[in-house]
């Protein structure tokens, strides 16, 4: 400090600094012992509020000793106190804050304390609050303590305030003024996003008015983040600007299987079930009755895998030929997979039964339900929370961004922030718009491409990126695979269900190989397929497989598998080459078959690294499953 | 009647209290020196000084005529103003509340003196305002230069390129030793061509970061690479510590108020000073060429070991004969309104090379009432020009002397240079010290009286 070097203490000085502490210690330690002392027996005596006073000047972060110091001051008040005495008592309370916040601006019980005397004096100085949590801010306008605090007078002074409007509006230049003073504020920023939609509700603004006011927002978050792109602040208020839609969950399709009296649902979501689907069939008078059976996911072994999947089957305990059948799945029966898409209507499948249909696998049709044809009717409105907009303007908005950050990206081609907002913006253009397949298929590029970048770029998020390229690799091979549902925007059902059936034709296959893949993001969009080559990526798990159920040859050759899984219920496979991995023990894969349920299967495993273990357990092994045949 | 001294005999006597000879005066006096320091003028800081009107007059006629430092003076009061009949009267009437500096400067918020006015403990004595606006002057208009990040953020005359190619710049230039493979081939080239080819700035923002933030005080074209982002980096270092601004204004004047802190230091440790007290002639053994002593206005013999002295003090046969002096033409002029309306207290504006038909940058630096060195602005006027209600205009040589003949044990301090700041001066009294007193510590920190712990934890 003030440019003086700090003497190093002597051994003497020390030790003098030691004891001086120690004795201060023991002080401390006594006024605690005896202050909960008195809290124990409730003595709530000026005594005992002397003592909390000391040890909460100290240690403002002992939070049993401001419970003692409330339960003190609600005991003085509560006997004959005029409003004047206590507004007294509280006011002096709220000087000795003041006091122990000047050491220690970032407590929470300090806070809370103020709070609460506040809550319970007579008369509340709303206004004072707020000039004095201006100058907590003026001292250090990155405390979100402060921040906090100030939403909280706000929100009081809002309620006795007629004019609740300007006080947003007044607020929200507050946090320009600072913002402008450091914009590396992610508190200030916050503020802005909570106060914007307020702003949004002064109807004397009209439609340009809110559209300048937006504007306005993404030219200051965009000088931000010119001036400084590595400064994330500024990026993550942009992202919530532009904001993120909720994609819509998708029943690719559905089938009855008659020969095993199942039902197959494959969503492109991996949901969790929360209420058993309903299954009915009509009887006479046209009502529905319910079908008993059971629902599980073709996912994983253990139960509460089952409850969760891409791929559902419905087994009917009765095995009974229905002429017709309805499933019915509504929207709070699921829980999605993340808080990014979701399903926003009830879907209802109907399925008829023809006499003559040689397939045993029948498609079910969607239905729309006459009562939710309200929710049906697709949302045409974009960003509900601040500007609504239509389809067309929120592609217009989102494109501009694209410009303006792909021009910083030129100079700063380095800037994982600008890469990330690209990536956040093409997603959002490729959810959102109806895009032919060419532009589809161009922004999936693009995002590999960048991806690609950011791999290289940010090396402590590789993992991330991998997965995020994968994803638009796969989007794209399997774009000829699903198409745009007719019944609702943003839904996406299989494109030929023919695919299916066709086993006297060519047999439906898939094949991405050498493309660097991670993971397979949606593996219901492979339910039809029958020969799989996935060689030469980088996949860690084969747990997708079980998703799969028609599957009958995998090729999985040279990828970074350590174990087998997902394999138990692919009845028709008949050859799994998983050569080239880093499969360790020959119980990685034994494991992957215990409960196999299929036919006979080549399994080849050479060129692993457990290969080379001894062959004791092997022998064993291979007599345990004699179904399966381990080639080299 | 001056008075006569008591102690004839000292380690150093100081003659003039300028920038240098008051940090040297109080360095001496702090290890112990017994010091002498006189001044012919009745006020402190000599070519360094700040005055008050009426001074400001007295001065400007005790020059004219006079081969010394100054030449080419004039001033001027505009007698035209609207709401003033006599503004002579009233300037002289208002006098006191004027402390205008003859040689003007400013104090880097990262720098030699700074660093110095902290360890001393003499920045204890002093007050200081941030000098946090700069504006650049091209066809007819000024604008804010961009100089800090928040500056570049909060700034609407650039584009959103621009700032990227500022702060790309900007964040290079702080830390430009680290990557030397980004100038590694400009280094015998020009600083502008830098900025130009690899930066890709130009127009006004080329010559905002040439003039205003590397402060070239020449052709930018004379200035190299190495040298251009020395002075964008120290620039630059000095952002942040005091607010955002780059450099600090003493109140109530700067060059006098800092070397009287200096005196004040060595007043405290027992040195004696004489105003208003000129000196005779030196004495000087014409054997040894060595300066032993000197007769005072009272005919007094005194006697040191030392000489410190400012070159106005010298005789005559100790200036070196050279047209090739630094001259700076500098003016004071006094206005009754802000140039730019944001100035606040203090304000840079640079005029760029060709701006004005100048050959030279020309700097303006604006003080208002906020830093104590003129009365506060008490005219409402309309116009939007402000009025001039006087001005001072003279050239300022920063002599030199032949060091060859002077003898060994007479330190010459020099006159202020053209720069912007103290840096040099301070670098060359911390020189001169080390010369006089090798091995002695430069203005330790004298005990801090509201120091109660002996260190801190």
């Amino acid at each position: 400090m003030h440019g003086r070097k700090r003497v190093k203490p002597t051994a003497e000085v020390e030790k003098l600094r030691k004891e001086k502490e120690a004795s201060k210690i023991k002080e401390y330690n006594g006024i605690v012992a005896a202050c909960l002392e008195k809290k124990n027996k409730c003595e709530f005596d000026n005594e005992a509020f002397i003592l909390t006073t000391k040890i909460l000047s100290q240690n403002p972060d002992f939070y049993t000793i401001w419970n003692f110091r409330r339960s003190i001051l609600l005991n003085e008040i509560s006997e004959d106190c005029s409003d004047e005495e206590k507004q007294q008592k509280f006011s002096s309370e709220l000087l000795f804050l003041q006091e122990v916040f000047r050491h220690n601006p970032k407590s929470y019980w300090i806070f809370n304390h103020r709070q609460w005397c506040l809550d319970t004096m007579p008369n509340p100085d709303w206004k004072s609050e707020l000039d004095l949590v201006g100058k907590m801010l003026d001292m250090d306008a990155r405390n979100f303590h402060g921040w906090n605090y100030r939403r909280y007078v706000i929100s009081k002074l809002s309620c006795i305030d007629s004019n609740a409007l300007n006080l947003s509006k007044t607020e929200f230049d507050f946090t320009t003024a600072k913002i402008n003073q450091n914009f590396s504020n992610y508190s200030a920023w916050h503020q802005r996003s909570k106060l914007l939609p307020k702003l949004m509700e002064d109807e004397q603004l009209g439609d340009q008015g809110e559209k300048t006011l937006i504007d306005q927002e993404f030219e200051l978050v965009k000088s931000a983040f010119y001036t400084d792109p590595d400064d994330q602040s500024a990026w993550l208020y942009h992202w919530w600007l532009i904001g993120r839609e909720i994609r819509h969950i998708s029943i690719l399709g559905a089938y009855y299987d008659s020969q095993n009296y199942q039902i197959i649902l494959a969503f492109d979501d991996e949901i969790g079930m929360l209420t058993p689907f309903q299954v009915a069939y009509k009887n006479d008078t046209s009502q529905l009755n319910i079908v008993e059976g059971h629902w599980r996911s073709v996912s994983g072994g253990s139960d509460v895998d089952r409850m969760h999947g891409f791929v559902w089957i419905f087994t009917l305990n009765i095995e009974s030929g229905f002429n017709e059948l309805f499933v019915t799945v509504k929207p709070e029966w699921i829980v999605s997979s993340n808080s990014e898409v979701k399903l926003v209507r009830n879907i209802q499948m109907h399925c008829q039964l023809l006499e003559q249909n040689q397939d045993t696998l029948i498609l079910m049709s969607p239905q729309t339900m006459a009562e939710n044809t309200a929710i049906l009717s697709p949302p045409s409105r974009f960003r509900e929370d601040i500007l609504p907009m239509t389809m067309q303007e929120r592609t217009n908005l989102l494109k501009r961004e694209i410009v303006t950050v792909k021009e910083l990206q030129e100079i700063e081609p380095e800037s994982k922030w600008c890469l990330q907002t690209l990536l956040i913006l093409l997603r959002e253009l490729k959810y959102i718009s109806e895009l032919n397949a060419e532009e589809a298929k161009n922004i999936d590029e693009e995002v590999i491409t960048i991806c690609d970048q950011l791999i290289n770029i940010d090396k402590m998020r590789t993992k991330r990126f991998e997965d995020l390229r994968s994803k638009a690799i796969f989007e794209t091979a399997t774009n000829n695979l699903i198409q745009a549902s007719p019944n609702a925007q943003q839904e996406i059902i299989f494109r030929d269900n023919r695919l299916f059936m066709s086993e006297k034709s060519q047999l439906p296959t898939f094949t991405l190989t050498n493309r660097n893949l991670t993971i397979i993001p949606t593996p219901s969009i492979l339910l039809h397929i029958r020969i799989l080559d996935l060689s030469h990526n980088k996949l860690t798990s084969t747990i997708f497989l079980s998703n799969l159920i028609h599957l009958q040859e995998a090729d999985i050759r040279d990828n970074c598998i350590s174990s087998i899984n997902g394999a138990n219920n692919l009845r028709f496979l008949r050859i799994l080459n998983v050569q080239s991995n880093l499969i360790e023990s020959w119980e990685a894969v034994r494991n992957g078959f215990v409960k196999w349920q299929g036919g006979e299967c080549k399994v080849y495993v050479s060129g692993n690294p457990f290969i080379n273990e001894s062959d004791g357990n092997k022998l064993k092994w291979e007599k345990e499953m004699d179904k399966i045949e381990f080639c080299y | 009647m001056p008075q006569l001294l008591e102690v004839t005999e000292y380690d150093v006597i100081i003659l003039g209290t300028g920038f240098i000879e008051s940090i040297l005066a109080g360095a001496l006096a702090r290890i112990g020196k017994s010091v002498l320091h006189l001044d012919a003028n009745n006020f402190y800081g000599g070519n360094w000084s700040s005055l008050n009107f009426k001074e400001l007059l007295e001065w400007t006629r005790s020059i004219q005529g006079v081969d010394g430092a100054y030449s080419t003076i004039e001033y001027e009061f505009y007698p035209i103003h609207e709401q003033v009949e006599d503004i002579p009267a009233m300037l002289l009437k208002e006098s006191k509340r004027y402390n205008l500096d003859l040689a003007p400067k400013m104090v880097p918020c990262r720098g030699e003196l700074i660093e110095l006015l902290i360890s001393s403990g003499v920045g204890r004595y002093l007050e200081f305002k941030a000098m946090d606006k700069t504006y650049i002057y091209s066809a007819d208009t000024f604008d804010k230069v961009p100089c800090s990040k928040e500056d570049v953020f909060t700034n609407q005359s650039i584009s959103l390129i621009e700032k990227r190619k500022l702060m790309r710049f900007l964040t290079f230039a702080l830390d430009y030793t680290n990557s030397p493979d980004t100038y590694k081939d400009y280094e015998e080239k020009s600083f502008t061509t830098l900025l130009i080819e690899k930066f890709k700035i130009d127009g006004k923002l080329l010559l905002a970061v040439l003039y205003t933030i590397a402060l070239i005080r020449t052709d930018a074209n004379d200035v190299n690479t190495i040298q251009g982002l020395e002075k964008t980096q120290s620039y630059l270092k000095s952002l942040g510590r005091y607010g955002n601004a780059a450099f600090l204004v003493g109140l109530y004047g700067c060059g006098n108020e800092i070397a009287q802190g200096f005196c004040r230091v060595c007043a405290v440790y027992g040195g004696i000073y004489m105003l208003d007290h000129s000196v005779k002639h030196l004495l000087i053994d014409e054997n040894s060429n060595k300066f032993t002593g000197l007769v005072d206005v009272n005919d007094q013999q005194i006697s040191s070991t030392f000489l410190v002295s400012s070159i106005d003090y010298l005789p005559p046969r100790f200036l070196k004969e050279d047209e090739h002096w630094e001259t700076t033409s500098r003016a004071i002029v006094i206005i009754d309104k802000f140039i730019h309306e944001e100035s606040g207290d203090a304000s840079l504006t640079v005029y760029p090379p060709e701006t004005v038909k100048n050959k030279y940058p020309v700097t303006v630096l604006q003080f208002s009432a906020g830093t104590q060195t003129c009365p506060e602005d008490r005219y409402t006027v309309s116009d939007t020009k402000p009025n001039p209600l006087f001005a001072l205009f003279y050239r300022h040589k920063k002599r030199v002397v032949s060091s060859s003949e002077i003898p060994e044990n007479i330190i010459i301090a020099s006159d202020p240079d053209s720069s912007l700041d103290f840096e040099e001066a301070t670098i060359q009294a911390r020189q001169y010290f080390e010369k006089m007193c090798p091995g002695e510590e430069f203005l330790p920190a004298g005990p801090d009286p509201d120091d109660e712990d002996e260190f801190i934890v």
